[in-house]
């Protein structure tokens, strides 16, 4: 007999051992431990195993297992192997933040992409010096520096490289190499790079607006109910390159600091084009300049002169002055107004540029761009006409633009209108605004006098008319701009066909302290076709020079800089808003200003 | 020197030992369950199957020919298959011998490791034989099952060694060379496998309470001493819809392949999955062929598993039972791990599906396993001849 199975090692001697059998797991002689155990690990696995297939059909199966199924597990369908569909199935993991941007014909601004952060688990790495040397080639980096932090950092994961696109990952998933994974998250892309850089603005590494229509409707872009709806902006991706690139050019043919510019429906309020040169590109937003406390802010590309700037206009304001002596019921436009002798007043001398010294109508006054003579209108209708009037046009206030709360230019007008302080916002100084505040002024004066409110999201239809201005003012206010353009200062502006009205503006820069002797702004406002005008434009230059050309070295006017550069910007963008020249037809200015037009004697 | 008669006798009688004639392999083999031998079999196909799936994803990406790890898999198949037959047909005894065999050598290979080893990321778990990489703790599991096993079954005799003792500073030492790599994976997979053992012996319950809360505080200290481990326990336990790249592929991949799956070569998670071909295998299939394979496998498992443990315990032969007991839990646990890992009912941890992973080590350690389990399995000897222990040898001459 062998000793080995003439007894349970566990207990004592037991002749009568029997070997359990299956069907019986309690032996039914004795109870023992042995088989009873096998019994409850045999259970122990049918159990476990039953668990793993039931989990596994739950996640399998959707109808069954949707709720219990992760939110990675979506979906089910065919697709090829192919590296879009890998991309999809990636893709789908990632919630959408952001609503598309468009410009007005459906053109996408702003979208969001998926873009990668590579990252290394050092646990799962085989070959730290082989993953450095190919990762560091695909991620640009240096191989002995990556090296050394797969071997030597005392962190599990390593982040190899920020924000890869889907290309460069599948490049990294290409090259087979274990423990290097890429974690997908959306951001931010302008696909049109600097175009419409300071209207888009930008957001932050959270997805959050931070500048511009990003920051100014996030609450709406991120709405999850609506993140699926493109929200349409009022510009025009046309236009807008259109007047960007004269803006850059009219910047370097005249050595200005910067340009801005705006192209506005003169109906509707929407901005069709803006912009403001030094810009960006919102894809690489740089971090806003360290600047010194007197420096101008305006030097910090981040800015929007269009929008944030706010400026003494010059000249450009004699429209609205003389508009204001219109609609006051005081004046018509053969009043006679003096525009002879400089004005003395408070320790100031004003004078004229170039001016016709002599007695003027009012037509002539603009036409010549008189201070004296619109200096002279605005004490003869008084504040209170003038403030009324400008307040109607919306200077009093911010313009409810789709920017961020507090980032718009708010004007800077006279807190208390002294004799002086009339006489010069009479001809556009001692009162700031930016060059929005004029566009949409000049568009609510000349669209028959409805106010009109800036916007950079499209309007499906235009807003009922809340009529603020007289049409009749209207309809001389536009007289009066084709005639600058026609025969005085505005000629340099001048595209044939296209019935351009407009004024300019040369302001003298306001420095610290006061004007600066030197610097200027140059203004040049426009709106065509002037008999009935769809458009309002305005360009701006900061601190132009006249530095080549027949005119070299002479003062730079913004009938030299501005009025060319707005010449360039509406020869661009005019065919693309749909307007044909029509050069048979023109409308003349002087049947409106009509018999009031007598006195003239300026003939180009 | 000339033979005598009596060399030729004693030629003659090492030659015919009984374990090693023809007729006695044969009779062997008669008596090794060939169901759980089928259902190893078919796994092994379905890794096949599987490779074809994972195996050109992994080509392309290393640069080499699309079927090269296809050709690789069945290669490394070969050696596998002879395990399993070869062990099956050993004496008992033999197969207790090859297991500590196997045991001590995993053990002085992963003593070894830290000079010899070559260093992959945060561990160093490959040797490399002759240009082929060598994972010494996939042998050492098998290894350590059979020499536990036969520790934990010594009888208290004369010279005996302390059976459970021994067993237990085995197991210490087993479990520290694995944590110290550290692969916590094997380290936690050995001690279930063990612990089953444990069990099956039918220690008193209050050893096994006191070995579970060593567990415990095993774990909790790996918990804290690793922050390896504990990232991945950390991510499991507060992954409420936050899920690692991989368990979001896996679990996508599962829900892709729904019931009958994509079909084959149609899969797309694999391409993301970075160990698609070996820990996540079971991803694969559930993507291309759907719940229907998956539960076939698991059910091919549990088969194995549980008819050998239904086998052994019906032996009269206690180190049987408890290490035929263990190898079945070994592979069925291993199953078990791999599977509730890509359903997400346990944490990330590499762990190989036996048979069907893709890996030259895993392989042939699966294959070892496999035969082992079969020799311990097979229907009890009509003449059954005795389990001689070393120490015995003395008191029977």
């Amino acid at each position: 007999m062998n000793r080995l199975f003439e007894e349970n090692p566990f207990g004592a001697p037991d002749p009568d051992f029997r070997p359990p059998v299956a069907e019986q797991p309690a032996p039914r002689r004795k109870p023992r431990r042995g088989p009873s155990r096998s019994a409850l690990l045999m259970g122990a696995f049918v159990g476990g195993f039953l668990l793993l297939g039931g989990r596994m059909a739950m996640v399998a199966w959707p109808e069954d297992g949707a709720a219990q199924a992760s939110p990675a597990a979506t979906g089910s369908g065919g697709g090829g192997a192919s590296v879009l569909a890998q991309a999809a199935a990636r893709d789908e993991l990632l919630p959408r933040l952001r609503a598309d941007l468009q410009d007005r014909a459906g053109r996408i601004l702003a979208t969001s992409l998926p873009i990668y952060d590579i990252y290394a688990d050092r646990a799962r790495i085989l070959d730290p010096t082989e993953t450095a040397t190919r990762l560091a080639e695909a991620a640009k980096t240096d191989p002995i520096a990556l090296q050394q932090r797969l071997t030597q950092s005392p962190r599990g994961t390593i982040t190899i490289m920020r924000s890869a696109t889907p290309a460069q990952l599948q490049q990294i998933h290409d090259m087979g190499l274990p423990g290097v994974y890429g974690a997908g998250r959306l951001t931010r892309f302008y696909p049109e790079g600097r175009l419409a850089a300071h209207i888009l603005g930008g957001v932050n590494a959270e997805q959050r607006g931070v500048s511009g229509v990003e920051a100014g409707l996030d609450a709406y872009i991120r709405d999850p109910a609506q993140v699926d709806k493109p929200i349409p902006l009022s510009i025009d991706v046309r236009v807008q390159a259109g007047l960007e690139s004269a803006l850059r050019e009219a910047r370097a043919r005249f050595a200005a600091y910067g340009a801005a510019g705006v192209i506005m429906d003169a109906r509707t309020g929407e901005i069709i084009a803006m912009a403001s040169i030094p810009d960006f590109d919102p894809n690489h937003r740089p971090s806003p300049l360290a600047l010194k406390p007197d420096e101008d802010s305006a030097l910090d590309p981040l800015f929007d002169r269009a929008a944030q700037g706010s400026y003494e206009m010059g000249s450009v304001f004699k429209i609205f002055t003389a508009a204001a002596a219109l609609e006051s019921g005081m004046v018509d436009l053969s009043t006679i107004l003096d525009a002879r002798n400089p004005i003395y007043r408070a320790g100031h001398r004003i004078t004229d540029y170039r001016g016709p010294n002599r007695m003027v109508t009012l037509t002539e006054g603009v036409m010549f761009s008189s201070n004296l003579a619109l200096g002279r209108l605005a004490t003869l209708i008084g504040h209170e006409h003038m403030s009324e009037f400008l307040r109607k046009l919306g200077f009093y206030e911010r313009v409810p633009l789709q920017y961020p709360q507090g980032v718009l230019a708010m004007p800077q007008t006279p807190r208390n209108w002294g004799p002086l302080e009339l006489i010069t916002v009479g001809y556009g100084h001692g009162i700031s605004v930016s060059p929005l505040h004029v566009a949409a002024a000049t568009a609510t004066l000349v669209n028959g006098g409805c106010r009109v409110r800036a916007t950079l999201v499209r309007l499906d239809a235009p807003p009922p008319c809340e009529r603020v201005v007289n049409p009749e003012v209207s309809v001389a206010a536009r007289g009066l701009m084709r005639l600058v353009v026609q025969y005085t200062t505005g000629r340099n502006a001048e595209v044939k066909g296209y019935e351009m009205g407009g004024k300019t503006g040369t302001a003298l820069k306001a420095v610290k302290g006061g004007y600066s002797q030197r610097e200027r702004i140059a203004n040049f406002l426009t709106i065509f076709p002037a008999h009935e005008p769809k458009y309002v434009a305005i360009v701006s230059l900061d601190d132009p020079k006249v530095i080549e050309g027949k005119e070299r070295n002479l003062s730079p006017t913004a009938g030299r800089t501005a009025a060319p550069a707005m010449k360039d910007v509406i020869e661009r963008v005019a065919p693309l808003l749909g307007l044909a020249p029509d050069v048979a037809g023109e409308w003349k200015a002087e049947q409106i200003v009509g018999a009031r037009f007598g006195g003239l004697k300026y003939r180009p | 020197m000339t033979a005598t008669l009596n060399d030729f006798r004693e030629a003659e009688e090492l030659d015919s030992r009984p374990g090693w004639t023809w007729e006695r392999l044969q009779e062997r083999w008669a008596r090794v369950d060939h169901w759980s031998f089928m259902a190893a079999l078919i796994l092994i196909g379905v890794g096949f199957v599987l490779s074809m799936s994972a195996g050109p994803t992994l080509a392309a990406r290393h640069g080499v020919d699309p079927f090269y790890y296809v050709t690789r898999q069945m290669i490394y198949a070969v050696p596998a298959l002879a395990a399993i037959v070869f062990c099956s047909v050993l004496s008992l005894r033999d197969a207790r011998r090859i297991g500590v065999m196997i045991f001590l050598a995993a053990i002085l290979m992963l003593i070894l490791l830290p000079f010899l080893g070559i260093e992959r990321g945060g561990a160093v778990r490959w040797f490399s034989l002759a240009g082929v990489s060598v994972q010494p703790s996939e042998f050492l599991k098998p290894g350590l099952i059979v020499a536990c096993g036969w520790m934990m079954t010594v009888k208290p005799e004369p010279g005996a060694p302390p059976g459970m003792p021994t067993a237990v500073g085995l197991l210490i030492l087993s479990c520290g060379l694995l944590a110290s790599q550290p692969d916590w994976g094997q380290t936690a997979l050995s001690l279930s496998a063990w612990s089953a053992m444990f069990f099956l012996t039918g220690a008193s319950v209050i050893w096994a309470a006191s070995g579970a809360m060593a567990v415990a505080v095993v774990a909790i200290g790996a918990y804290a001493g690793s922050s390896h481990f504990r990232g991945r326990i950390d991510r499991f336990l507060h992954s409420d819809g936050e899920l690692s790249f991989q368990m979001e592929m896996t679990l996508a991949a599962i829900k892709q392949g729904g019931v009958w799956g994509m079909g084959p070569g149609e899969g797309v998670r694999k391409l993301a999955l970075p160990d698609a071909h070996s820990d996540f295998i079971i991803a694969v299939a559930a993507e291309e062929y759907g719940l229907t394979l998956t539960l076939a496998i698991i059910a091919l498992f549990a088969f194995i598993t549980l008819r050998s443990l239904l086998r052994a315990a019906a032996s009269k032969d206690p180190f049987v039972r408890v290490a035929g007991g263990g190898l079945a839990c070994l592979i069925g646990f291993q199953a078990a791990i791999h599977v509730g890992v890509a359903v997400h009912l346990l944490p990330t941890k590499g762990m190989t599906l036996p048979f069907v992973s893709y890996g030259g080590s895993s392989m042939l350690a699966s294959g070892l396993t496999m035969g082992l389990l079969l020799a311990l399995t097979r229907k009890p000897d009509p003449e059954p001849e005795p389990i001689r222990d070393p120490w015995d040898e003395g008191l029977e001459r």
